[in-house]
């Protein structure tokens, strides 16, 4: 095992709450000094601003508790696409400074700091500079905002400078806090120190580690980072496996970039040149679709996955647009492609747009490991069939609307159609935001007991259950209808059920089973359920029928 | 074609042979036998589908296949195949079929969370938008779930030449449609009909529906004959199982057992 070797030094520019800033530049009506504001994805709090903060607004919370929290808390419109658009001129202020960045989300970049640092004169002075042109390329957007404002409702941005991407990464967070750019002197045992009395989840956003290896840490009573660069690394090995070493390795801040990458063969850069240029971002993005998907065959046949592309585009007249995209946990054919319509999107759409159709679109990529990590333990991993299913789901909801493709979630009650609700998909989970694939597990369906609803049907259940009863008639040998008495006794038994005009002869019958719910308020039922086994021509077929104020409805099929 | 001294009969072939032979014929290439694009089948339908190793009939659903399943226990049916292949993690899809018993479907066993249930896309939108496109909705789907379930009101109201489009989809994509009916104009590979015998446990005023005796006859364009079974579908915890065949004597005590006969007292 060779050494580890001093990580590059890096400066992080990170927003924690980016969408509120592209929110607030987006439409400024939402804006007002000390508004709470908060993005909900997947009804979820994503982020909030510190004015929502301060009144007890967290993140991961419900839309219902985040209002309960905050009663006039305003709700932002998730929208990456808008956050990676508006994102573009801050990329492209900086880059007057500095040539290469890496945008690893929409309101987070980083850079290598060894050349700009010595060009502005120290780390420090790089620090502000970053701050200055951000500032700057925020105000590009929309002249008339008071820009402090709106970047003190969005949590401000921070610039850490560190050795590393995990240090800088969390120097930029505290110093967004803060207010003020943090920079950590260079050396492992001054990263280390920095280190170590952050909580191991941070491992997750900023390392992509997986949320069960940090819940064991947790569990073993490794909380905080410099408890696991206290343990010599062959422990960790020992216990956890080759990702023990780079858990030893991120917490102690020697390396943050997986061991295996390797660098690509020189001829992976993939180029296509349009005859006839193009400016429509749609043509665009599905003339980039075949060049991701090639990239993506190439990388899965070898096993293997791209964790930092490059994109450029060029115009007729000779403009450029060039970025390099980071994602820790790899980018798959859909992943490219998102990059590439953020990128074009923000080009094309936005402040500075080239002023001939595009000629050439060329994908480098520059960082590639071993596909390992998309694994993920032995129950409830995903598959590819549940990826293409996510991705047909999204499609059929874009032609049904989200009302159209349901799950059952567990709910329970004592009629048959109530024990399912059928709720949207696009409730459950995000609808495969920035590339991410949607969950689709109903949440709750640990609780599914049905010893829970005394009185309800006694199994099995009917497999057809008619959401709009069916108006029947149930007759007596006499030919009268049958009845049932406030008592829940019956007037006779029941001879012949008439169903859409037919006559059946009962053969069997049971019940009456009186249901009376909700007697306290208006929305009180009080019903009497039949089993009713009639004789048709080609057997025998069972109904659930129930008598309502007299009438007698059908209400499920024993089908 | 030699005739006299050729060594091996076609004919007496196993699989493993007759692909080594084939591999050896036409190098690098791979040969996929019917019985290999197979989606599991719940295994008390297995004897239905073909079951020993001497016969030629897969032991699992084709995929490709387009199943119909008709008569008075259709639903049930249906369902009782989505079981294994959503269990075994397949995707379901089920299209234009509001009334289907859920309860009903996750007691038979069927993976709810990888089950959706699509509203029908010829109907509902009729409050002034334009109707959805219909061939889109089911390619999109033939292209993301396994298996796919749709109703017969929706397989009649569209064009026939629509359906053999989705029919021929399916094929490409290995997935199996189920159509829930009598899918009239339209052929299918396998017809599944399922005519209840009787109903057990109720009686005359007293009892409960318990569990429903099914003969399914299995009948299909490339089968030489119609295969009949009979199932418990649902049997008392309304699951799928078999019916073991027992005395008349072991039956009638039985049924004594479960009937309660009840008198009106006081």
């Amino acid at each position: 095992m060779s050494s580890p070797q001093q990580p590059p030094r890096c400066a992080v520019l990170h927003s924690p709450a980016w969408p509120l800033i592209a929110a607030i530049v987006h439409n400024p009506q939402i804006y007002a000094p000390s508004q709470p504001l908060a993005v909900f994805d997947a009804q979820r709090v994503s982020c909030c601003s510190p004015a929502a903060w301060s009144e007890g607004v967290r993140l991961g919370q419900r839309r219902r508790q985040a209002q309960g929290a905050c009663p006039h808390v305003v709700i932002v419109p998730h929208d990456p696409e808008r956050d990676a658009r508006l994102f573009e001129p801050v990329v492209r202020s900086v880059g007057t400074l500095v040539p290469l960045i890496d945008v690893a989300t929409p309101g987070s970049l980083l850079l290598a700091t060894r050349g700009p640092s010595r060009y502005v004169g120290g780390d420090d002075a790089l620090a502000i500079r970053l701050i200055a042109l951000a500032t700057a390329g925020v105000k590009a957007l929309g002249e008339s905002l008071d820009i402090e404002a709106v970047l003190s409702a969005g949590g401000g941005m921070g610039v850490g400078i560190a050795d590393g991407r995990i240090a800088a990464t969390l120097a930029a967070r505290s110093a967004a806090h803060r207010g003020m750019p943090i920079v950590i002197p260079t050396g492992s045992s001054a990263t280390a120190e920095f280190l170590a009395p952050y909580a191991v989840k941070v491992l997750v956003s900023v390392a992509g580690c997986p949320a069960q290896l940090i819940d064991l840490l947790e569990r073993l009573g490794l909380r905080q980072l410099g408890d696991i660069a206290a343990l010599s690394p062959t422990h960790l090995v020992d216990r956890f496996g080759s990702i023990g070493l780079v858990l030893h390795r991120l917490a102690s801040g020697t390396d943050d970039t997986p061991p295996a990458t390797v660098p690509p063969p020189a001829d992976l850069s993939i180029t296509r040149v349009f005859d006839d240029p193009i400016l429509q971002l749609d043509m665009l993005v599905f003339a980039a679709k075949s060049l991701t998907d090639e990239l993506g065959t190439y990388f899965h046949e070898r096993g293997q996955i791209c964790t930092r592309m490059r994109i450029e585009a060029d115009s007729e007249h000779g403009e450029t647009s060039h970025r390099v995209w980071y994602r820790s946990q790899g980018m798959h054919s859909s992943t490219m492609l998102d990059r590439v319509r953020w990128q074009l999107d923000g080009w094309i759409n936005g402040a500075d747009p080239p002023s001939a159709g595009i000629t050439m679109l060329r994908i480098t990529p520059s960082e590639i490991r071993s596909d390992a990590g998309t694994q993920e333990g032995f129950w409830g991993g995903r598959s590819q069939a549940d990826e293409t299913a996510a991705r047909a789901i999204t499609r059929v909801i874009g032609f049904l609307g989200p009302q159209g493709v349901t799950v059952a979630s567990w709910n329970g009650g004592r009629d048959p159609r109530q024990v399912y609700d059928m709720i949207s998909v696009a409730d459950l989970g995000s609808t495969a935001a920035a590339g991410e694939q949607l969950l689709l597990r109903p949440q709750d369906d640990s609780s599914a007991d049905p010893n829970l609803w005394p009185g309800s049907l006694p199994a099995p259940a009917p497999a057809v259950v008619f959401h709009e009863a069916l108006s029947v008639a149930v007759i007596d040998q006499r030919g009268h209808s049958v009845s049932v008495s406030g008592r829940g006794l019956v007037s006779a038994p029941p001879a012949t059920l008439t169903l859409k005009g037919a006559n059946h002869e009962v053969v069997a019958w049971a019940g009456p089973w009186p249901v009376e719910e909700r007697w306290w308020d208006e929305r009180s039922r009080r019903v009497a359920r039949f089993q009713l086994v009639v004789q048709v021509p080609d057997g025998q077929r069972a109904y659930l029928v129930e008598v309502f104020a007299g009438n007698w409805w059908l209400t499920a099929e024993y089908a | 074609m030699t005739v006299g001294n050729t060594t091996s009969e076609p004919r007496s072939l196993s699989p493993q042979a007759l692909s080594a032979l084939l591999a050896t014929q036409i190098p690098g290439a791979h040969l996929v036998m019917a019985h290999e694009r197979l989606l599991p089948i719940h295994p008390v339908l297995a004897p239905l589908f073909g079951v020993s190793s001497d016969d030629p009939l897969p032991l699992g659903l084709v995929r490709g296949h387009t199943l119909a399943c008709t008569g008075s226990a259709a639903m049930s049916s249906a369902l009782a195949v989505l079981v294994a292949s959503t269990q075994s993690g397949s995707w379901a899809g089920v299209v234009g079929l509001p009334s289907v018993g859920v309860l009903a479907a996750a007691d038979l066993g069927v993976a709810l969370e990888r089950t959706i249930f699509v509203s029908d896309p010829t109907g509902a939108r009729d409050h002034g938008e334009q109707r959805p496109d219909v061939a889109a909705v089911l390619s999109a789907l033939v292209d993301g779930v396994d298996v796919l379930l749709l109703a017969q009101r929706l397989v009649t109201s569209l064009p026939l030449s629509l359906m053999r489009r989705v029919q021929t989809r399916v094929q490409t994509r290995g997935g199996i449609l189920v159509i829930v009916g009598d899918p009239a104009p339209l052929s299918v590979d396998i017809r599944l009909n399922a005519t209840t015998v009787e109903w057990q446990g109720v009686g005359i005023g007293h009892g409960h529906l318990q569990r429903r005796r099914v003969v399914l006859q299995l009948d299909g364009r490339r089968r030489a004959r119609a295969t009949e079974h009979e199932v418990w579908l649902p049997d008392a915890q309304g699951q799928l199982s078999a019916v073991v065949q027992q005395s008349e004597k072991f039956a009638v005590v039985e049924q004594a057992g479960v009937v309660v006969p009840l008198r009106r007292t006081g």
